[in-house]
């Protein structure tokens, strides 16, 4: 899959890259809730938290960004 | 155009906003970026110290990037406009609400207001005692 600009790779796996300010803690823990069988890992990295989602489909990483956006919304 | 390349800037299917957070808030972002759920893909990053960029990945790849970057843009200004409105009319709001509710139960009134002069009487006493 190609590295898009909220995708990162590290240790050969493929995380999405969501800066603390803008997607914080509740959320995360949220979407992991919510989706657990999506939600492989977060792992947390300077100012990043790095989630892995059981998926190699870019479409489905595009799915979740906007579900992170309709929880903040709704929450 | 000018806006391009300052703000804006696109590419195949996306366009990316780069944005000042003193001037748009969080608050603001995520509801312009509720409202086009439908039409885009939305990443939010921050940038350097207030700097945010937002990408807007099209859902629909016939949609020119310019259109839907400046709507989006429309739709932060809508947003800036509703909480800035809704924050300066907050105090009004509260009169009004307080008015329906006393007109529609008038002993809620007489309460608040014995309960306004028993805070008065409490706070007059405490500053008796401290004299």
């Amino acid at each position: 899959m190609a590295i898009h600009p909220f995708l990162t790779k590290s240790k050969n796996k493929v995380f999405l890259r969501l800066h603390k300010k803008i997607y914080d803690k509740n959320l995360i823990a949220c979407a992991k809730k919510e989706e657990p069988d999506m939600v492989r890992n977060v792992l947390s990295q300077k100012e990043y938290y790095l989630v892995e989602l059981d998926t190699n489909d870019k479409a489905d990483y595009l799915d979740f960004l906007n579900y992170l956006i309709y929880l903040k919304r709704a929450g | 155009m000018q806006l391009s390349g300052k703000i804006l800037k696109k590419g195949n299917g996306w366009v990316k906003l780069t944005i000042d957070q003193k001037i748009y808030s969080l608050s603001t972002i995520y509801s312009a970026g509720y409202v086009f759920l439908d039409r885009a893909y939305i990443y939010i990053d921050k940038e350097k110290k207030d700097k945010i960029t937002i990408w807007l990945f099209s859902k629909d790849k016939k949609e020119p990037m310019d259109t839907l970057g400046m709507q989006f843009c429309n739709e932060l200004l809508n947003y800036a406009h509703y909480f800035t409105s809704l924050k300066a009319n907050a105090n009004a709001v509260k009169i009004l609400m307080q008015r329906a509710l006393f007109s529609a139960a008038p002993s809620l009134a007489n309460e608040a207001a014995t309960n306004e002069i028993e805070q008065l009487i409490g706070a007059l006493d405490k500053r008796q005692k401290k004299q």
